[in-house]
Formats: structure tokens, sequence, C-alpha cells
């Protein structure tokens, strides 16, 4: 029974997998009121049929980004309460492209041929455009086995198999590049043509009966943000730079609704203010608050949500104290510091160290343990005094531009939270930052910390 | 007076954290290593619960270690299926590596050894390629592996995918961390000639002998003087040089006797300066014995003394000298500061001799906490210094350390280059103690490499200068050593007969630590063979006279 449950449990809180419909847990109220669902669907409504929506989305690794997109996936497909119906095309970039090795006619042909694929697999529609058709087929020889250039035509419904396969293959990669890019300024162009020939095939659409007719079509690309590299430049943040801020015109140049996974990294750069002016607001995905701003003191509904979102884990037939020793939860809970992939990844550890149910607090730090000792060796030694600057700060900011505190964001050693609340609109939506409860623990922190001097003003 | 760090910067309380929950057995943000039985429990159970592709991490710094682990609890748990892959040679992207090699089987658990030779130097791994892939392809794994997937690698390339691939370490379901305790000196922190700040002149131990013999009729010679015609400057030297060439020979009781006479006769002439360096000598005696409080307090009182009479010149090796008692005790920081502390005044007073030195301490103390970079820097620095001085044998020594750093992170080729450099000179100067760290060091690459028979003999010849020089403490490293070879090549009678060896000598030298590291081997060997052979395991454990042999409890809990 114990072994069941606890397998299950185990298997229910997969880091790796986004949250399923049955295991979505909305924690808008420990996310100070931030829903990405919600959000997207008013700027689609301001958008109205005249405008395309061009939005960015970030928020720390493995704090629920995949799974809000999947949420408003299945929100959109749905379409319940909804004025409008989209297609919801959700992209995940990585099964495309290298993300050492990224040029832009990558995302074009990645984004064509998503789309097809999807269109083809999930409502029978085939998308046939003469002019990507054309490209794929001057550019056949360069992928990659015998069988497939005796192929004849490239349909651009069998084409993403071909593409995916390109991102492991460089010098394939870079010969297809070589080849179309004197289309790259036409092919923007096409891609809109391509979107409009979508549009009419889902308007002509005839969907099971009690299913509301698509009107459009939504593309969201997910996991772009974790490109390291675009062709030509320096790895890491000038790269992500070249690609959302200087090459700004391909994102915004859609003729569809887009959605764009963007590092949060480069979103708190000093390059922030640019990416708002020319995307508009952006939306980060903050941590699930569970202690308040500046104190210990735990946040009692970023505690409900995290209690709900494990015992959507555990199933209705169980009660979180069956699971859960009460001071384990408590531990549980603290030290993922509202960051959900880290709270499954504890989780499974806590149940492969208990011999029975509820899961004792000692399995609970033993599951802790792992973290504790990649953290305690992973961090830079120039950043432990600048955690504990962070630490001692009666703000809970920090400095801007400071790659350093980029770095911290990006390894998690740093979370980023929002007070929402409607009160002090200043307080509600700036985001602060608080050092990771697991870090804060640590003996090299606290050795840091008992040693800090403040900086001279 | 053993705090040292707080001497010169008291500390201030610890601040209030946020409350940890204990149940009383430990605290979690402290783990004293991983507990290889139950990391290899849990890992068992998780795979066990596992259903479809799931991440896991080993991080074991020698991979065929490792793999004996896995074979253990292949056996312990015949359900699971453990399919091996060993990735030959460095391969650009991991995922086309693993589809290659499932083809259209179907693997219940997948274990993938080498992934080490994708990467480069441990300092720019991170960024390399190999990594970024990992984090690129993160999503694309599970769509082509449908089973638990375990990545067994070195610390150091665990490190560089946590921090190079940070999407892809995220989704892991778990770390393991295991690791045969090897009697290797990045681990022993031996006590090497160079750490002493001694007389450079390097002997041989006829040539030490000899001069031990001379030295001491001469001793005996100036004391049939009349009092009148000693020359105390004479007596002091004489005192001073036997001690040093004891304490070389490691011959401490005897060394401390001769420093001893030297601080009675500085005490009774009222001479604060030689009463400090005799201090500081008799330090090196408790040093030698890891006997670190006493080792510390008479540097402390040599300290208080300089200090007094504003001899910066002593002051600057009483720092180093802390640096190395605090970096033997782990207490890297204090190690730091104290290390920070001598070169400020060294540099102050243009002494290259003693800055040399502390880079070299300051690059193993990096050595210890794994920043290979910071060591190298290190390293470099004091090599550019000794060069400089025409000091071949401190050259020497940092080249070997170079070749640790290098072997550390598993290039083994570097490693040997750097060793055999470090050889040559060690050898033409004479040095049989550095000549046997460095044949002990290449043995345990060899054995790293599975050259058993190569590695056998560079540990023999190790052996045979350590116990003729009576160095005890590279004969326990290097007993131990031997058994850890045997267990690998499965030769567990001859395994425990080395351990135990080394268990004996490690007590010798009051070094609990590895004597515990050999405990625990002889266990793991003994639990290893069948019931007949383990009667002999007993014999030799009485025969060694390491105590009432313990109960099968007990050994659950030796080996845990």
């Amino acid at each position: 029974m114990h072994e069941d449950l606890l397998k299950k449990l185990y298997n229910a809180c997969d880091p790796m997998r986004p949250a399923t419909l049955d295991y979505y847990t909305d924690c808008i109220d420990g996310r100070g009121d931030s829903a990405l669902t919600r959000d997207v669907l008013a700027k689609l409504k301001l958008a109205g049929e005249e405008k395309y929506l061009c939005y960015l989305f970030s928020g720390h690794i493995g704090c629920g980004k995949s799974s809000e997109l999947q949420h408003l996936r299945n929100t959109l497909l749905n379409a319940e309460g909804l004025e409008r119906r989209y297609f919801p095309v959700l992209l995940d970039v990585s099964e495309y492209l290298d993300d050492y090795d990224v040029a832009p006619i990558d995302i074009l042909l990645a984004i064509v041929t998503e789309l097809a694929s999807s269109l083809r697999t999930q409502l029978n529609i085939d998308l046939k455009d003469n002019y990507f058709e054309k490209r794929l087929q001057e550019v056949k020889d360069y992928f990659l086995s015998d069988a497939e250039i005796n192929e004849g035509v490239v349909p651009l419904l069998g084409a993403k198999i071909k593409i995916q396969r390109l991102k492991r293959a460089p010098e394939a990669r870079k010969k297809v590049r070589e080849a179309l890019f004197p289309h790259m300024s036409t092919m923007v162009e096409e891609i809109n043509t391509v979107f409009d020939e979508a549009r009419v095939a889902l308007k002509k659409y005839q969907p099971p009966a009690g299913e509301k007719r698509f009107d459009d079509l939504l593309l969201i690309l997910d996991s772009l943000e974790r490109i390291q590299r675009i062709d030509g430049m320096e790895e890491g943040l000038p790269s992500q730079r070249e690609l959302f801020l200087e090459r700004y015109f391909l994102l915004t140049g859609m003729a569809a609704h887009v959605i764009y996974t963007v590092p949060l990294r480069l979103i708190r750069s000093k390059f922030g203010p640019q990416l708002i002016s020319r995307y508009g607001q952006l939306f980060v995905l903050p941590m699930v608050k569970v202690f308040l701003r500046g104190t210990c003191e735990r946040y009692e509904r970023g505690w409900h949500c995290i209690d709900a979102l494990l015992k959507k884990r555990i199933g209705a037939e169980h009660s979180l104290a069956e699971v859960f020793t009460e001071e384990a939860r408590v531990f549980l809970i603290h030290n993922s510091g509202g960051h959900i992939r880290n709270l499954m990844t504890f989780i499974q550890n806590a149940c492969s160290n208990t011999d029975g149910l509820p899961i004792p607090l000692s399995a609970v730090h033993k599951a802790i343990g792992q973290t504790v000792r990649t953290y305690s060796t992973g961090i830079e030694e120039a950043h432990w005094a600048k955690l504990v600057a962070l630490e001692r700060s009666l703000d809970q900011q920090i400095p801007g531009g400071d790659d350093d505190y980029l770095a911290m964001l990006e390894n998690m050693s740093i979370l980023e939270y929002i007070n929402g609340g409607s009160e002090d609109p200043f307080d509600s939506y700036e985001p602060w930052y608080a050092v990771n409860p697991i870090v804060r623990e640590l003996r090299k922190f606290k050795e840091v910390n008992a040693k800090w001097v403040k900086p001279a003003e | 007076m053993g705090e040292t760090g707080r001497m010169i910067e008291p500390q201030p309380e610890l601040p209030d954290s946020f409350p940890v929950m204990e149940d009383g057995t430990c605290n979690p943000f402290q783990p004293d290593g991983s507990d290889e039985d139950e990391e290899l429990r849990t890992l068992s159970r998780s795979l066990a619960y596992a259903e479809g592709f799931k991440l896991f991490f080993i991080g074991c710094n020698q991979p065929h270690y490792a793999k004996k682990l896995m074979d253990r609890m292949q056996e312990q748990n015949s359900q699971l299926r453990l399919h091996n892959m060993q990735l030959p040679a460095a391969v650009p992207h991991l995922l086309d590596a693993l589809v290659g090699e499932i083809g259209d089987r179907t693997i219940d658990v997948l274990v993938v050894y080498g992934i080490e030779f994708s990467l480069p130097r441990a300092e720019i791994a991170e960024k390399s390629p190999f990594v970024a892939n990992l984090n690129a392809a993160r999503n694309s794994f599970p769509l082509v592996i449908t089973c638990p997937l375990i990545l067994v690698l070195p610390e150091f390339a665990l490190r560089a995918i946590m921090r190079g691939a940070p999407d892809f370490f995220s989704v892991r379901s778990g770390v393991y961390f295991f690791q045969q305790h090897k009697f290797g000196e990045n681990q022993a922190r031996d006590l090497s000639l160079r750490d002493d700040l001694l007389s450079t002149n390097i002997f041989s131990m006829e040539e030490r002998q000899e001069r031990i013999l001379q030295l001491e009729e001469r001793l005996r010679e100036f004391y049939a003087l009349e009092s009148t015609a000693r020359d105390r400057r004479i007596e002091y030297r004489l005192l001073n040089r036997l001690g040093e060439l004891y304490l070389q020979g490691y011959q401490w009781e005897k060394a401390e006797n001769y420093f001893q006479q030297r601080l009675s006769l500085a005490r009774n002439d009222n001479d604060p300066a030689d009463e400090a360096e005799a201090l500081r000598h008799i330090s090196l005696v408790y040093y030698g014995q890891r006997q670190w409080r006493k080792a510390e307090e008479c540097l402390m009182q040599s300290l208080s003394i300089n200090k007094n009479y504003g001899d910066e010149f002593s002051e600057s090796r009483i720092y180093h000298l802390l640096g190395m008692v605090s970096q033997q005790q782990r207490n890297f920081d204090a190690a730091h500061n104290w290390y920070r502390h001598a070169l400020a005044i060294t540099e102050k007073l243009r002494d290259e001799q003693v800055a040399a030195r502390t880079y070299y301490q300051l690059g193993r103390l990096s050595e210890e906490q794994y920043d290979f970079a910071a060591a190298e820097r290190c390293y470099r620095k004091s090599l550019d210094i000794e060069e400089k001085l025409g000091d071949e044998h401190g050259a020497a020594l940092t080249y070997h350390q170079l070749g640790n750093i290098a072997e550390m992170q598993h290039d083994f080729a570097s490693a040997e280059s750097w060793y055999y450099k470090s050889l040559a000179i060690m050898e033409r100067m004479g040095d049989d103690l550095g000549t046997a760290r460095t044949y002990h060091q290449l043995g345990c690459i060899a054995q790293e490499k599975r050259e058993y028979t190569a590695a056998e003999s560079w540990y023999r010849q190790a052996l045979a200068i350590n116990e003729k020089q009576g160095n005890y403490y590279g004969m326990a490293l290097t007993y131990g050593q031997l058994g850890n070879l045997s267990i690998v090549r499965e030769h567990y009678t001859e395994a425990c007969r080395w351990l135990s060896k080394s268990i004996v000598t490690f007590w010798q030298c009051n070094d609990q630590h590895f004597a515990n590291i050999g405990i625990r081997n002889f266990f793991r060997a003994y639990k290893c063979v069948s019931n007949y052979e383990q009667s002999t395991l007993k014999d030799i454990w009485t025969e060694a006279e390491l105590g009432p042999f313990p109960t099968e409890e007990e050994i659950g809990g030796l080996i845990a």
C-alpha cells in the first residue's frame, strides 16, 4: 500500500514534465496575482482582430513556465467562456534548435514545420505552401540519408523530422543556411502567407459537435530562452541580446499572435527597458511566495497554494497528513522557496529515502542533502558576499545590470518574488529577491554573513 | 589559542537564521559526506519507483569504482536490469550517442560512463558546446529514451553541467555521490619537505645520516669545551641543524629534543628572537605528528614574540605555517587569511622565497576545494618565482602539484607529463622522498587507466623508498593504495593484508581519518568474499592486532 502510494507520488512529482491537466494548480495567490493565461487572454481581447500579440514570457528555470504554457494551450483549445477560439501551436524550440548555434533561418523553418505538423496531427489539415516546399526542395540534398535525398518532393508535412535532425548535424545545418540565406528577407514575408493559409484552413475546419470554430491561431515558442549562441555572436547575454533586441523585427514581424519565452537574465539586465520599449510589458512568472518580504514569516496564501498542489499530486483519496508528517511538510515547503521544480525533486528524493508513510522529517533532510551538496560546491566564490549583501539589504533588491546577480538569478541561488495585491501598486508589482533558503543555511553563507561589513556608501 | 582566525579578525556571533527542524540526527545543511550504502539503497529504490525517463547523476571521481557499485546494486536487486554504456571517446551530442546505443533494444535502466571524455579542461568545461547542447536537447531526452538514465561522471563534470546546462540539471530526479576513498596525496595532504620552510638542502637518507653523525660528533666536541670557550651561536646552529635533519627524516622525538634544547637556551639567554624561532621549529614537529593544537600554540607564542619585536620577516613565516595548520584541519577560510597575511608581508619585504612557497600553498588550498583554475594560477605564480630564483627543487614540487590538478581533472596525459618533469629533477637532486611521492601518484594514474601491473610497479617503487627512509605516512598511503588496487583486481585477501598494514601505520601517524578509510575498505573487501574466505580475513585482522573483530551489525555500521 505504502509502496504503491510512494511510487505514484514519485512519478507524479517528475521534475522533467510540466503539470498535466490533472496536476495543474493555479498558484495565482502565491505568485502575486500573476496568471499567465488571464493576462494573455486579456491582451488577446485588447488586440482584437487588428493587431497581433507579440508577448514575452519569462521566469526562473523550473518555476513552472512550461506548465503555465500548457495550461494556456489547454484553455485556448477548450475555449470555454472565451469569445474567440485560437488554435494553439506549442513549439518547443529545443526539439529543433541547437542552443549553441542558432540562426534566424532555423527559427523560421522550425515554426513553419511545427505549424504544418500540428495542423496535420491534431486537425488533419494538410498545409501546402509552394514557397517553403520549394525552399526545402533546394536544400534536401543536405538532409542526412540517401533515402531521404531520393524521396523526391519534400512536403511541409513531412519536413518536421528532417528539420529536427538538422539540429544534430552542424555541417548540414551550415549548408542549409548558406543556401537559404539569399531568401531570408522574402522568407519572413512568406511565413506570413503560411499563417494566412493556416488561418483559412482553420476557419474552414469543421470541429466536432459542441465545439466552437477556430477564429485564429496562436504560436507559443517555448525554450527559446535557452538559446546560448546566435550564429556569429558571442555566447550568453550578447547572443540573447542579438536575438531579442537587435533582430526583434524578426520576432515582432510575424503576422500571428506569438508568445516567446525569454531569459530572465536578459529581462533583469540593463537591456530590460529596451525589451519593454520594443515588445511592450513583459510577463515574469515569480516564485510562489512562501515567506513575507524580508522576513522568515510564513506567507499563508502561498502555503495554501503549495498544499493544494501537493494534494493534487497525492490524489484525492489520500490526505496530506497521510503522506507527510507535519514537520516534514513544513521543512519541504519552506526550503523549496516556492520553486516548484525544486519541490518536485525534493519530494522524489524523500520518497526514495523513506521506508514508509507518512514521510518523516529525516527522509526530507536526506532528500534536501543532495541539493545542499550541489549548491555548496557549485556557488562561485565571488557570489557569497553578494548573496549576503542581498540578505542584509533593507529593500530586498539587486543592483541593476550586475552580472554576478544575473548569474545568481540564473542558477537560482537568488529567487524572485512579487507581492501582488492592490493597495499599493509600487509594493504590489515591484519584484523583490531573496536568497534561496537552502543557500541561506549553508555553512559558507553563514560564515560570510557573520563577517559581513556594510560597504561604504 | 586554537581559534586562530579569531586572533586577528574577531567574528561577531552568527545572526538568527531560518529555523531548521531537527530530529536530533543530522543537520541537512552540513552533510558529512555521503554514506555509500545508503546512497545506493536510495538510488535503487528510486529506480524501482521510476516509470519512463528519469534523469540521475552519479558523481564519482573513480568511474571503475562507480561501476563496481552499480554491479553491486544489480546483484542486490536482480529485478533491475542495468545496461552499461561506456563512451570510448569524445562525442559531440550525448543524445545522438545514446540513440545509437539503444537502437531497437528495450532497456530498463541505461547507465552511461565516460562523459568526461567529451569535456575539455575543468575551468572551461561548463562553456563547452557539449554541455550547452545538453541544455538544448533536454526536452528531447524523454522522447527518445523511455527508461531511467544514469550519468556517471567525475565531480568536475557534474559541476560543469550544473553551471553550464542549468535547465538540463534542473530536471534531475537525483544526484548521488560515491567515492572510493583513495590514498592519494590530494586527499592525504601529505607533509612534504616543501611545507616546513626549513633548509632547502636535500639529502638522500644515507647522506642525511652521515650528516647527523658528523654534527652530533661536533656537538659533543662543543660540550667538551670549557664553558668560557663555548660560543652560543655555534650551539644554537648545531642544535637547530640537528633538529632539522631529524625532522626531515621524520624522527620526531629526536627533532623535538634538539629544538627544545635550543628553546631552553634562548629562554635562559633571554633571547626572544631565538625563542620565537625555536618555537616555530617545534611547531613543525607537532605538525609532522598531526598534533594541530600544539603546533598552533607554538606558532601563536612565536607570533606574539615576533610582533613585540617587529620581526616581520619571521612573522610572514609564522602566518604561512598557521595557514598550513588551518588547511590541515580543513579550515579553509582561516588558511586563506593566514596565507594572505604572509603574502602581504613577503611582498612588502620582497621575500620572494617565502612568497613562492605561499603561492604554492594557496594552490594546494584551491586544489583541495576543487577550484582547479585558481590552483593553477597560484602554481604558475610560484613557478615564475622559482624559475627566476633558480629554485629547481621548488619548481619540481610545483610541477608535481600541476600534475596533481591535471590528474584530478582526469587529464592523465598532462598529469603524467608534469609528474615526469618533476621526477627528473627529484631523481637528479637525490630527493628520495619527493621521488616516492611522484611514483605513488604515477601509480594512481596507472590504476585509473586500469593498467594494474604498471600501477603495482609504481606503488612498490614508492614503498621501497618510503620503507627505507622510514617515512611512515608515505608507507601508510601506499599500503592503502595497494589495498585498493587489490580490491579492484578482486584479490581480496591480498587487499586486506595491505589495508591492515595501512591501518596500523596510520594509527602510528595519528591519522584516524585515513585509518578509518582503511577499515572501511577492509570490510568492503570482507563483504565481497565467501564465508570460508571471510575466516582468513578475520585472521588477518587479528594478526594485525586491529582489535576485537566487529560483529556483522558493527560491520554494517562501519561500511555505511
